[in-house]
């Protein structure tokens, strides 16, 4: 038959050291002489209490004080909570610090690196976000029509509708009309020119379009300084700066009295940049 | 360990007799009993030892289970009877209250000091591997002997807590202690 006393341990380690209470210690004698657990339990606690009484010099010998993590432990431990609570109060404590030592990495890396950083590099060049935020920046290039002699008149007619449209900056609007002259007339640069420029000051996929566009001026005419100077900003955008650099270089190399200084200006910023 | 049989009274479960073989399965815990409650050792406890056990054979018939008494409260009754009887033939009216000095404990729970030492031994390696909280509870009450209250002001925590604490130091030891022979033969 098991023994069924409660807290056995506690009332056999009191009595192995005469600190049980005299109320109940008849009836924990009466017990034990009847039980086989008990007395086995006492014997050893006699044992280890009789060990410790007298030998506890040695034994105790440099006992490590009680530390922060033992409170810890000991408050923990006094809080009524239920098991539920107590399951998941220190589950959430560890989630709130993975998100806490995940966002300090986060923010630490970020303003560790350059502006961009995380963004895609052209051979170790400069970070897209800085080019596209200064270095690609476009501006407005006058659209004066040419003389009418020089052109066809249907071209020169249509042309001189879509110049005031491109003039008031709807480059939306001008990259539609000037898309359906390029169509009739892929000759004209001019068209091809502005629809590029227009193209340019739409979205990503118009810059490449735009490329296109000034790639094939520059096939036709490689003097074409505008269209140079407008396809090495195109190429700054799609974040190729190696291709920029070339243009610009070309660019300079033409002593163009317009954008030769702005092609100058723009490769030095490229050049400092990648260093 | 003899079972005694038992009767149903009123809803109750209680033992209805003992025997012979019972009452000789107690006689290491009557010899703990004798030494422990009336601090008697050698020819004292022998002596005190055989005439409660003889008592207890040649009465154990009149064990009527009065007021659900166990068993064992009956063999207790027994051996203070015996115990009281021997020391009014010693005049000696009271027991010795005094403390059994190291010796006669050393010669009670091992069969000499080496042995004592090399438990000393052992129970320094297991107890160092306790939490620092259950070493000093052990420390403060069974070595240097502090009250419970004494030693919760010492550690600077709730009285409560502190019985809590040695609750469970109390059965780390006793699970570090489990599968030694010298605690447990």
């Amino acid at each position: 038959m098991s023994c069924t006393y409660q807290n056995r341990l506690d009332y056999i380690a009191d009595y192995v050291r005469g600190a049980l209470p005299e109320n109940e210690l008849e009836t924990f004698e009466a017990h034990y002489l009847g039980c086989d657990e008990c007395l086995a339990n006492i014997r050893m606690m006699e044992k280890a209490v009789f060990t410790m009484r007298h030998y506890g010099a040695n034994i105790f010998a440099g006992a490590p004080p009680i530390t922060w993590s033992d409170r810890l432990k000991i408050w923990w431990d006094e809080l009524q909570l239920s098991q539920q609570w107590r399951s998941a109060i220190p589950a959430f404590a560890t989630y709130i610090v993975i998100i806490g030592v995940l966002s300090t990495g986060y923010w630490w890396l970020k303003s560790s690196l350059p502006a961009g950083g995380f963004g895609h590099k052209e051979s170790g060049e400069i970070p897209a976000q800085a080019a596209n935020q200064s270095l690609a920046e476009l501006q407005h290039y006058d659209w004066t029509p040419p003389a009418p002699n020089t052109t066809d008149p249907e071209l020169a007619n249509r042309l001189a509708e879509i110049q005031p449209i491109y003039q008031a900056e709807k480059y939306r609007l001008a990259a539609e009309r000037l898309a359906t002259v390029v169509q009739d007339f892929p000759q004209s640069l001019d068209a091809r020119l502005f629809l590029g420029i227009s193209q340019l000051f739409l979205n990503h996929n118009n810059t490449n379009r735009a490329i296109q566009n000034l790639e094939l001026i520059i096939q036709a005419n490689p003097n074409h300084a505008a269209a140079r100077w407008y396809l090495a900003k195109g190429y700054i955008k799609e974040n190729r700066f190696d291709a920029a650099r070339q243009q610009l270089t070309a660019l300079k190399k033409q002593n163009d009295s317009y954008f030769g200084p702005q092609a100058e200006n723009l490769l030095a910023q490229l050049n400092n940049l990648k260093q | 360990m003899f079972i005694p049989n038992f009767i149903e009274t009123a809803g109750k479960t209680r033992p209805i007799m003992i025997d012979r073989e019972w009452i000789a399965s107690r006689r290491e815990a009557v010899k703990y009993y004798l030494q422990k409650k009336w601090s008697l050792s050698g020819d004292d406890l022998d002596e005190v030892l055989q005439d409660t056990m003889v008592a207890a054979l040649q009465s154990f018939g009149n064990y009527e289970a009065r007021n659900n008494a166990e068993p064992s409260t009956y063999l207790i009754g027994i051996a203070k009877n015996v115990v009281q009887s021997y020391f009014r033939r010693r005049d000696r009216h009271e027991h010795r209250r005094a403390s059994i000095d190291i010796a006669e404990n050393i010669g009670f729970f091992f069969p000499d000091e080496t042995e004592a030492e090399e438990l000393a031994g052992f129970l320094r390696e297991k107890i160092s591997k306790l939490p620092a909280n259950y070493v000093q509870v052990l420390r403060l009450i069974y070595y240097q002997d502090y009250k419970e209250r004494d030693a919760a002001a010492e550690m600077g925590i709730p009285v409560d807590k502190l019985y809590s604490l040695k609750s469970d130091a109390l059965k780390r030891l006793r699970k570090l202690c489990k599968g030694d022979t010298r605690f447990w033969p």
